[in-house]
């Protein structure tokens, strides 16, 4: 599904921020993306959507991403940015999710049938007419998924899904991307959650792969994750 | 600095409505040359934050008062004039919209007293000149704000003087009200120049690139600037040739005018500025009078003579007493009658 | 606003397009009585009552709002009774109705039309559609800059009790940090609407059609307004009873 070749990126020559990242995620899959502050995960995110340059090749579905390819890898991959204010621009909810399938060519009628479907699934039908700046944080971030879902992406990145996020909030998130069938990459710093969603683990340090793996196994290695800044979820803590 | 809507007439506030619709022309077509998606959610979020520090007052020293930003400057020293202009007026629309400051009839001329010195005088009088010049960064960044503040506000503070008098509104004569207005705006632009610049001294230390023009190579773009620098200076004439040379033509003012012309006995005649007045009258002043011919369907017809001109007649003060009634009894009446309804009707709105 | 903007009052129900344009009527004929015409002006009053009263929006919600528009009007007026005396008592007056009328009619409209109805009825006037998304934006990211203003200032307060406002020492980085990390925010926005295929153009929540009630209630208006300002509605009142 998702397939990073030998890839770098830098902002200015010769301080590299990610360097030689290989790995692959099959259909279906979910991954944890863990690793410190400034382990290089948000700007893996970025490249993968095309939004920084890069150098390699990365290929997601059958599509090479490129210049010409940028709209269908976009189509393919839906992403839930860390900050809802910044993901939902619009007055309300239900404007927020028409906005990506009116853009890719979908008739009214049938973004208003997918608004509605992915409403009741994610059971927040009473969010539709809501404005975006009068919701809660849990709300938002739920609302935001939604946005994401009506464009039927068929992988969906997440950054930092459950910060600042109550226990219950956290919880029904949680619950909502396991519910999720799509491929799934998750970048975070709640190794908790990750434990809970992912099925594997990569970890990041420097910009550089230095772990892939099992999630119960990498995130049960003390050492390991002590060795990157990091320590044991904490429902495995003693 | 903002003017109500019941400060201008309806011909004033539609020419200023042109000559802001004409800048915002221009601007929009200069900003679409550039790849606008990228730059309007910058230009949103700049535009959101100038509105937010608005809300923010600063201590001005020494007065023990405060003040706060109007942001003119600072948008243009960060989006350019263009960009700039947009996002004034998109912050000007909506301080008139959702916080009844300004009017929506003054818009026009709100936009043109505050955005237009502020983004196209003081860019490209001031600010590119300033930035060009080889004095050192940060006091090309003191120098700048405060400059371009001070005269910006003073040529907004005029115009919104100009602007009053040529509607007809105040008794207050010429001077006075420039001898008013205008120290006002020069404390305020004084502290918005020294606030502004504090901002860009300290984004100088982080991002300097975010700063237009700051270590600008030499004149890639000379003759442009050049040739705006001249326009600019163009509509600022006009501007207030046109609006001087018809105030004056229209002196002494209205109250004399009216009484005269109606002791002339006709009503259009009071109207009209006498054509010959107008003399060496450029195209703006004579459409602007145009209009307000057209405009002001009925000049003054319950002005007559000095008695019941003060609309003291028996008939025009127990009418206003009736009216007043009715008034309140649609202000009240429907109101106990349908508490219950307007209850429910809030609650499905929630 | 956006919670009185929510009603289901009829006039919640006008098409935004016909309150706008009504609104701007209304005020361009309040505007244009003369300065003396304390009697006829008075009429104009009954149009934003009703609708006041129609909305069920209290009158008083738009009375704080007074403060920012009286100075300015007042300060012009209130020379107007010292170089005319009684004349110019009545043209302040009148002068001070023009700024409340105005107000009023401007803010019922806003109360009662949410902004996507506001910019979708710009955008069929043409204003163009770059300012129209503007608008939108900037009016989205108002309340997310005034929370972190308010948080920020909040955090000052606590350490510099006994302050009125910001320091000037601090000017610069008061607003310096916010401006950065807006900058930020906006590239993050510019990214999550390029992910989205954002194309330059929004779209606004279903209008409905104009329909009959609209139509009604524009020309009623409009006859009304011009009514009002060529005829003296008050004398004419009075006169039958006076």
């Amino acid at each position: 599904m998702i397939e990073f070749k030998n890839v770098n990126f830098e902002y200015e020559k010769g301080t590299p921020v990610l360097s030689d990242i290989s790995f692959k995620i099959e259909d279906g899959e979910s991954v944890g993306l863990i690793g410190c502050n400034g382990a290089g995960k948000s700007t893996l995110m970025k490249v993968l959507l095309g939004l920084l340059p890069h150098e390699g090749e990365i290929t997601v579905g059958d599509v090479k991403l490129g210049k010409d390819t940028l709209d269908e890898v976009r189509k393919t991959i839906g992403f839930i940015l860390q900050d809802s204010d910044n993901q939902m621009f619009m007055p309300t909810v239900y404007e927020d999710m028409m906005f990506g399938p009116l853009n890719y060519g979908h008739t009214k009628e049938e973004a208003e049938a997918r608004v509605d479907k992915v409403l009741e699934e994610l059971g927040i039908v009473y969010l539709k007419n809501k404005y975006n700046h009068k919701i809660s944080g849990g709300e938002k971030k739920m609302a935001a998924i939604a946005t994401i879902l009506t464009m039927h992406p068929r992988a969906i990145l997440m950054d930092e899904p459950t910060s600042a996020l109550d226990p219950e909030n956290r919880r029904k998130i949680i619950n909502t991307i396991n519910g999720l069938k799509t491929t799934k990459l998750i970048a975070s710093h709640d190794l908790d959650m990750i434990l809970d969603t992912c099925e594997r683990v990569i970890l990041m340090h420097d910009g550089k792969i230095v772990r892939e793996g099992p999630a119960e196994e990498i995130l049960t290695d003390k050492e390991l994750l002590e060795a990157n800044h990091m320590e044991l979820p904490l429902k495995l803590q003693k | 600095m903002h003017m109500a809507d019941a400060l201008l007439s309806p011909a004033v506030a539609t020419v200023m409505y042109g000559a802001s619709a004409i800048a915002a022309g221009t601007s929009i077509y200069k900003v679409n040359k550039d790849n606008i998606q990228k730059k309007l959610p910058t230009m949103a979020v700049t535009a959101a934050l100038v509105f937010a520090g608005q809300m923010l007052n600063y201590t001005i020293p020494g007065t023990g008062s405060s003040g706060h930003i109007c942001g003119g400057m600072l948008l243009t020293s960060l989006l350019g004039p263009f960009a700039g202009f947009l996002s004034m007026i998109v912050i000007i629309a909506i301080q008139c919209l959702f916080f009844a400051d300004g009017g929506l009839m003054a818009l026009g001329a709100n936009c043109w007293n505050m955005a237009f010195y502020g983004c196209f005088v003081g860019y490209f009088l001031i600010w590119r000149p300033i930035m060009k010049s080889k004095l050192a960064d940060r006091l090309k960044l003191i120098l700048a704000p405060v400059l371009g503040c001070v005269l910006t506000l003073q040529l907004g503070a005029f115009s919104v003087v100009l602007e009053t008098k040529l509607s007809g509104i105040t008794e207050l004569p010429f001077g006075a009200f420039v001898g008013l207005m205008q120290p006002i705006h020069l404390a305020i632009g004084l502290v918005e120049g020294l606030a502004t610049s504090a901002i860009l001294l300290f984004i100088y230390e982080a991002r300097p690139e975010l700063i237009m023009d700051l270590g600008e190579g030499k004149g890639e773009s000379g003759k442009l600037s050049l040739k705006a620098t001249i326009a600019v200076l163009a509509c600022v004439a006009v501007f207030f040739g046109a609006g001087l040379s018809l105030f004056a033509s229209s002196n002494p003012d209205g109250l004399e005018w009216t009484l005269f012309g109606n002791q002339d006995g006709g009503y259009s005649a009071n109207m009209g500025l006498d054509e010959e007045d107008y003399g060496v009258q450029s195209n703006a002043a004579d459409k602007a009078a145009g209009i307000q011919e057209k405009l002001s369907f009925l000049p003054d017809y319950a002005f007559k003579g000095s008695d019941s001109a003060i609309g003291t007649s028996t008939s025009g003060i127990v009418g206003m007493i009736l009216v007043a009634g009715v008034i309140l009894v649609v202000a009240f009446v429907p109101k106990l009658v349908k508490k219950g309804k307007v209850e429910t009707s809030d609650k499905q709105g929630e | 606003m956006d919670e009185l903007a929510a009603g289901t009052s009829p006039v919640h129900k006008l098409h935004p397009l016909v309150k706008f344009l009504v609104t701007i009527a209304y005020i361009y004929c309040v505007v244009s009585f003369s300065k003396y015409d304390l009697t006829g002006l008075f009429v104009m009053l009954l149009f934003p009552v009703i609708m006041f009263s129609t909305a069920g929006i209290p009158l008083s919600t738009c009375f704080w709002k007074l403060r920012l528009v009286l100075p300015l009007v007042l300060m012009v007026g209130i020379f107007n009774p010292i170089f005319e005396g009684k004349a110019g008592l009545i043209s302040m007056i009148t002068l001070m109705m023009k700024g409340v009328f105005a107000l009023m009619a401007s803010f019922i409209m806003v109360a009662t039309t949410p902004i996507d109805g506001l910019c979708a009825a710009l955008r069929k006037l043409h204003i163009p559609s770059i300012l129209v998304t503007l608008l939108l934006l900037t009016y989205r990211y108002i309340s997310v800059l005034v929370k972190e203003v308010a948080i920020m200032t909040d955090a000052y307060k606590l350490r510099a009790p006994g302050q009125k406002g910001i320091a000037p020492k601090a000017w610069g980085s008061f607003l310096g940090q916010l401006l950065l990390r807006s900058m930020d925010r906006a590239n993050e926005l510019y990214s999550s609407m390029q992910l989205r295929a954002f194309k330059g153009e929004f779209f606004y929540a279903a209008q409905r059609k104009l329909n009959v009630k609209d139509a009604v209630f524009f020309f009623v208006c409009i006859a009304a307004f011009v009514l009002a300002r060529l005829i003296n509605i008050t004398e004419l009142i009075g006169g039958v009873f006076a």
